[in-house]
């Protein structure tokens, strides 16, 4: 496995979509920062908050990222000189997987960079214990590790590239859009002040009333837990700034990684190439 | 003789379709093996099943003496290479990229022997030019050179010139004959350009519908292929009818050309077809290709 991963770190290496993707996550972590930085300064304080927000931009190149690089191996059909001369189909998944995992952490690395370096010229701090911060980059690590995963199972099991492209982007979309969804479910409150006009014109502040739009019991622990175990609800979890349970995280993502590789892999073994 | 590959009865099947029914066959060591079929006959499925890019439904096979089902045959598969329909080349890299990234996948030391190896197959002078920009015959012999990296004992070649140019179907022809006779590399070449074929091949296994027909060698064949006379008549539809009447065998080629088969007067034929109006340009004598021998063999099928 050893000679594929030299193989694909080489072509890794020479691909421009990976190139164009880490310069973008670069630039678009480092814009936001500026962004945020002109209207709010004080953002600079509280740089480990800013360093955590940029996750999902990283998924969405590392989805186009990955998905052009796995393509290739079929468009081309280079994936036959692997197997050809006795690579087993078992090293060439785990093979494609650990690139493309380093890949994402790779992505992820520069989105930070940007921002890290650009924060501190501008005399900011990290705004949170470092253990606290230390473990949100774990989080961030795993999860992109995780989607990785996803993504590799995409990639492997589908023969055509666009096809590839699109279903990873589409995922991707979803993923986020479910994890934002989600959340924002999860955030309504449970109760709701609502405000009533008093007859000399003021404003009077009424009994708060249950809010019909609170997710509550069974419903609620799934969808946090959904949430709590997709890499995309962490992603989210950690822009918004309210990591549900920060500790367990990384294991979710490791059992993300284990279930995807697990299936990935087995069907992969069978699968009829061309 | 030792050979290289040996098939058991292998089936393959898609679903209700049956690409391989119970394929039989032997490669001999040294050997340029013609694998004929018409399209459809099961020749690229073999290939596949070779190569480890798909599984037999049943039966095996053996790849210098290890079984298709056990671990070793990854071992057995470093000794060979292949181009399996459309050459597999990274079409973003140059030729020399493209080596070095094979050489990498076989975990080679060096790249040592690049170099040559683009001479052989005549791209030494691509430079930077990528392989998108390649001609079909480039892209063709650049994917026989990465056949070649690691210096395989077996090729496998499927269908190598399809849609080359009369150049390029030379230049190819060529390469297969020198890596046969020079690194003494045995080939498995699937085709169905028979012409072609018959100008590389010492021996041949002619499969249809998912089954070995026959396999013979070269010098057998030659054996066996019928002398004909061809002749070249004015109206083959009357050369026919007086064929039929001295009880030949024939097969018709065109409108004036046809060859016939068995010991024929000469002087007999003259007179008849003066009979029967019709006039005869040539005779001359014509072994029966390969086409034909494969065609008495299978039979004209759907694809004939």
């Amino acid at each position: 496995m050893v000679r594929l991963l030299r193989a694909n770190f080489a072509r890794l290496w020479k691909t421009k979509s990976f190139w164009v993707c880490l310069i973008l996550a670069f630039a678009l972590a480092l814009a936001n920062f500026l962004s945020t930085y002109s209207v709010q300064p004080q953002c600079v304080e509280k740089l480990g908050r800013e360093l955590m927000s940029g996750g999902m931009n990283v998924v969405l190149f590392l989805s186009i990222s990955a998905a052009l690089f796995l393509g290739t191996d079929y468009s081309n059909g280079t994936i036959r000189n692997k197997l050809v001369i006795g690579h087993t189909r078992a090293e060439i998944y785990f093979s494609n997987l650990v690139t493309t995992a380093a890949s994402g952490v790779i992505m992820l690395a520069a989105s930070w960079t940007g921002v890290l370096i650009t924060g501190l010229c501008l005399g900011g701090k990290l705004g949170m214990p470092v253990g606290e911060f230390f473990m949100y980059m774990l989080i961030s690590v795993c999860a992109a590790v995780a989607i990785s995963a996803l993504f590799n199972v995409i990639g492997m099991l589908i023969s055509s590239k666009s096809t590839i492209v699109t279903i990873t982007l589409v995922s991707t979309f979803v993923l986020m859009i479910g994890a934002a969804v989600i959340m924002s479910m999860l955030a309504a409150p449970e109760y709701v002040q609502g405000y009533e006009m008093s007859v000399n014109g003021g404003v009077v502040l009424s009994e708060p009333e249950p809010n019909p739009s609170y997710v509550s019991g069974a419903k609620r622990d799934i969808m946090t837990a959904v949430n709590d175990i997709l890499p995309s609800g962490q992603f989210v979890q950690l822009e918004m700034g309210s990591v549900h349970s920060p500790e367990f995280m990384p294991l979710y993502s490791l059992g993300v990684l284990a279930a995807a590789t697990a299936v990935g892999a087995l069907a992969f073994r069978r699968k009829d190439l061309k | 003789m030792e050979n290289v590959l040996t098939t058991h009865g292998l089936v393959k099947r898609y679903h209700k379709f049956t690409a391989l029914d119970g394929l039989s066959m032997n490669v001999p060591k040294g050997s340029i093996y013609g694998f004929v079929g018409r399209n459809g006959a099961g020749k690229t499925t073999l290939i596949r099943l070779i190569c480890g890019l798909q599984f037999a439904t049943e039966g095996s096979f053996t790849l210098y003496g290890m079984e298709s089902g056990s671990g070793e045959i990854s071992k057995a598969r470093r000794r060979m290479g292949a181009v399996v329909e459309t050459p597999s080349i990274y079409l973003d890299m140059t030729a020399e990229d493209n080596l070095k990234e094979q050489y990498r996948v076989l975990g080679l030391p060096s790249f040592k022997g690049i170099s040559e190896l683009l001479k052989l197959v005549g791209l030494e002078n691509t430079g930077k030019k990528k392989a998108r920009n390649f001609s079909l015959g480039m892209r063709q012999r650049l994917g026989i050179a990465i056949a070649l990296c690691g210096d395989p004992d077996f090729l496998l070649l499927d269908e190598p010139i399809n849609g080359l140019d009369p150049q390029g179907i030379i230049d190819i022809r060529e390469l297969i004959l020198k890596l046969n006779r020079e690194r003494q590399i045995t080939v498995l070449i699937s085709s169905h350009i028979l012409d072609e074929l018959s100008r590389l091949a010492t021996h041949y296994g002619f499969v249809d519908k998912g089954r070995i027909v026959k396999e013979i060698s070269a010098e057998q064949l030659e054996k066996e292929c019928r002398k004909c006379a061809r002749v070249s008549v004015s109206d083959t539809k009357k050369l026919a009818t007086v064929l039929d009447t001295f009880g030949l065998e024939y097969a018709v080629i065109d409108e004036r050309t046809a060859d016939i088969y068995g010991e024929i007067s000469i002087t007999k034929l003259i007179d008849a077809l003066k009979n029967a109006g019709c006039e005869l340009f040539s005779v001359n004598e014509h072994d029966e290709s390969l086409e034909a021998y494969f065609i008495n063999l299978v039979g004209v099928g759907e694809n004939g």
